[in-house]
């Protein structure tokens, strides 16, 4: 069930109204029935794939607390190496094994094992990082065993957050389903607006620019530079819509039944620094490698080389998440270089920019934010592009053979919507940001304001949104 | 306690300014939706008032099918001049069988033209988006019953999406502005393209008819439908395959849809390879469309085929 559906439009609300109906005692049951129920709806059956990984680190979890020394290291390894070996099963298997056959092709060796013909679960990265963190914080003894396997389970599929995270920290969040939860109207208007901007992001904008993307990504060789650099831009802003939207929809959806997600975006466009983009993006995946990975390995607690290494490996395997592909790998490496080469210059271009502007002129954090973009952006080439091949000839085709911008009679008409929905997506997005507090529009007192930008909204969506039910391109992860 | 949901004040304050925002969208609904199809049917150039005129107004007795390939290659000017008779071109830009069936549909709900003529290509049966372009006939849902079924499979709450006039009108407004600003003059459905092919453009297949594989089965049945329905009409059915720039090559002859033609007993004028057309740059835009000149010449050979073979309409014979 995608959150841009009618489908989800019936299920919501009849979800929460039973919610604050039932007595306490059975919320947690209702939510658990209900997520069982939203996660069946994709493929029924995968939902004893979720099962398995959720008895795993169920009883790992247990057995870490009753245990000590050797023992209780050895339940956190079995732990993480089964659950991941679900993941590798299902989302890394066949990258491996096409791998494996080409060096054996070119070796000229026999290579007898075929392709698994499975389809990945949706959001399997996702819940298996929720269910590791779980683990990981029992053995660390920063989290209470939770012996209500109910709530456990309800913990790694709770809803809202199921398929495309935030991925969830289990001192936020297990916590939460024990609480009594009142209706509380402040609590449904916050939920409310955040997933009506939140279906705005996707409808209007993400799956506007998403017709241009897939027309231009899909036959990169017809199309020349400057049409290639158009739709490598709009994919930047298509995939923030699309995700930070999903992630809107997420946490409003929980926050009218009274739960608090953690902030998954942060407006990370207008980052100055790639370093500032990565604690501005997906926050809940780059703090989750941060504490299990980064400061694990030693983090910038260790001699200067080492640090780089740590970074460039934390990108490397944040690409492996996204996707069993090499393109993913390079754009992870893309960002790992970012990071380190920043690290290593910072001197020289703070010194080189400080020739021509002070540190805190505007024109200078223009400048950071626009190549922050600029950066990211290049690298979303990999992230988009089908193959390796395709994305060589798409920077080629942009640095080298400009060319004329595709623009035919429909072309243009979705230009103008795509440019129309990004312009009301920054005029917000830069409110929010530069213009806090000074003009308000869904937090304004006066309620002919609030209720003409709701209305606004809705009939913007009506009128500009693309209503096929869209896939969320986070769901592949 | 369950059942807490209304035990304070400000929460009923709460669902009364839902409730009251709710009206104020239906209201808004309604009123700016209404204002929306006035602005719809009132169009006078574009490809929404080619749609309106091909369901509601014609009345011509020669009427075209198809895509792209229809819409820039059949001239009804030149079959009226040349046998007499009001011709339509129904053809729509980046459409499909479904569309065609729909306005098929509008068309025999009103009356029977003498013949209709469907421009077969791959692009009729393309598998991409699927249903997707139905949206342009979303206008249509209220007045005409008979394209309800087709509009409805579009997707699985249409009916219910369709209660919202703004929905119905979705993605209208810059073309009404578009129109508005630049109006796109056609004749009675044809809209001529008037630039010459580069010379890039002579190695691109049309692919004009692809392997049986290719044709996705569910508008194949919708192929079948309209050119059963149109039997069923009393009208004739015509097939014509209409020229690209590079030849298509023999596979065009093994085409599942010439075959289930054929078996209705349908002619099917296959000038996929015609001389005239094939190589000659001067009569392309692209490797798939026609420009004016192209079609001009391209109509006169099917009004004066068209005139040889139906005589008992009373088409004249010209002298191409």
């Amino acid at each position: 069930m995608l959150f841009n559906s009618i489908e989800f439009l019936i299920f919501f609300p009849l979800v929460t109204g039973m919610y604050f109906l039932l007595p306490h005692a059975y919320r947690w049951f209702w939510l658990l029935a209900a997520s069982c129920f939203f996660y069946m709806t994709f493929i029924p059956v995968y939902i004893l794939i979720l099962l398995i990984t959720i008895l795993i680190d169920y009883f790992a979890a247990i057995y870490i607390v009753e245990t000590s020394g050797a023992k209780k290291k050895f339940f956190l390894v079995l732990s993480i190496i089964s659950t991941c070996a679900v993941l590798f099963v299902f989302k890394y298997f066949n990258f491996f094994n096409d791998n494996v056959a080409g060096l054996a092709r070119f070796l000229h060796w026999n290579y007898p094992i075929e392709s698994l013909k499975i389809i990945l679960p949706i959001g399997l990265s996702f819940h298996t990082f929720q269910s590791l963190s779980y683990v990981i914080e029992v053995y660390k003894g920063r989290q209470k065993v939770e012996r209500n396997f109910g709530i456990y389970s309800l913990y790694v599929m709770f809803y809202p957050q199921l398929v495309a995270g935030p991925i969830e920290r289990p001192q936020n969040l297990l916590h939460q389903f024990y609480e009594k939860h009142k209706f509380r109207s402040e609590d449904v208007t916050f939920g409310l607006k955040l997933m009506l901007w939140g279906m705005f992001k996707k409808i209007v904008v993400a799956d506007r620019l998403a017709i241009y993307v897939n027309a231009v990504y899909d036959n990169p060789t017809k199309h020349d530079g400057l049409t290639l650099f158009l739709a490598t831009i709009f994919f930047g802003i298509q995939i923030y819509c699309d995700f930070s939207g999903y992630s809107d929809i997420a946490i409003g959806s929980a926050r009218v039944m009274g739960f608090k997600l953690m902030t998954n975006f942060n407006r990370p466009y207008f980052s100055k620094s790639i370093h500032e983009f990565w604690s501005r993006w997906h926050i809940s995946l780059s703090t989750w490698f941060k504490d299990y990975l980064y400061i694990p390995m030693g983090g910038n607690r260790v001699t200067k080389i080492l640090w780089y290494r740590n970074l460039f490996v934390v990108f490397i395997v944040s690409g492996i998440w996204h996707g069993a592909n090499w393109t993913y790998i390079i754009w992870g490496a893309l960002h790992g270089f970012y990071l380190v080469f920043g690290l290593v210059t910072l001197e020289i271009r703070k010194k080189f920019a400080g020739l021509f502007l002070s540190e805190n002129s505007k024109i200078l954090k223009l400048v950071k934010i626009v190549v922050t973009f600029l950066l990211v952006s290049f690298a979303w080439i990999f992230f988009r592009a089908r193959s390796f091949t395709d994305a060589q000839v798409i920077i080629s085709k942009i640095f080298t053979h400009p060319g004329k911008l595709f623009v035919d009679g429909e072309t243009k008409i979705h230009l103008f919507y795509a440019i129309l929905a990004i312009a009301m997506l920054l005029a917000v997005e830069v409110k929010r940001e530069f213009c806090h507090g000074k003009i308000t529009l869904f937090e304004s007192k006066n309620i002919y304001v609030r209720f003409s930008v709701y209305a606004g909204l809705i009939i913007v969506m009506l009128l500009m949104g693309v209503f096929d039910a869209g896939q969320f391109i986070y769901f592949q992860f | 306690m369950p059942g807490n949901l209304f035990t304070f004040s400000s929460n009923k304050i709460f669902v009364i300014k839902v409730l009251a925002l709710c009206f104020i969208l239906v209201a808004l609904d309604f009123t700016l939706g209404k204002g929306l199809e006035k602005i719809y049917f009132s169009q006078k150039s574009g490809k929404f008032f080619r749609t309106r005129s091909a369901i509601e107004t014609t009345r011509a007795d020669i009427v075209f099918f198809g895509s792209s390939r229809a819409i820039h290659h059949y001239d009804p000017r030149i079959f009226l001049s040349l046998l007499g008779v009001p011709a339509y071109n129904a053809g729509a830009r980046g459409q499909d069988i479904v569309y065609a069936y729909s306005v098929l549909q509008g068309i025999l709900h009103r009356y029977t033209p003498k013949i209709v003529i469907l421009n077969l290509d791959t692009r009729i049966f393309k598998k991409e988006g699927k249903f997707e372009r139905l949206s342009d006939l979303a206008p249509f849902y209220r007045n005409h019953p008979e394209l309800r079924p087709i509009i409805e499979r579009k997707s699985k709450f249409e009916r219910v999406k369709l209660l919202s006039y703004l929905y119905t009108y979705n993605s209208t407004i810059l073309h009404f502005l578009n129109y508005a600003i630049k109006p796109q003059l056609d004749y009675d459905g044809f809209f001529p393209l008037r630039s010459m092919a580069d010379a890039a453009e002579m190695d691109e297949p049309v692919g004009v008819v692809p392997s049986y594989t290719d044709l996705d089965a569910e508008y194949m049945v919708f192929y079948e439908n309209f050119l059963k329905d149109t039997l069923n009409s009393g009208a004739k059915m015509l097939i014509v395959i209409s020229p690209g720039l590079a030849a298509a090559g023999e596979h065009a002859f093994i085409n599942p849809a010439i075959l289930k033609a054929k078996d209705l007993k349908i002619p099917v004028w296959d000038y996929s390879n015609d001389d005239h057309f094939v190589g000659h740059r001067e009569l392309f835009a692209d490797h798939a469309h026609m420009n004016e000149t192209g079609a001009k010449l391209f109509s006169s050979l099917i009004a004066d085929r068209l005139g040889g073979e139906y005589p008992e309409f009373g088409f004249k014979p010209t002298s191409f």
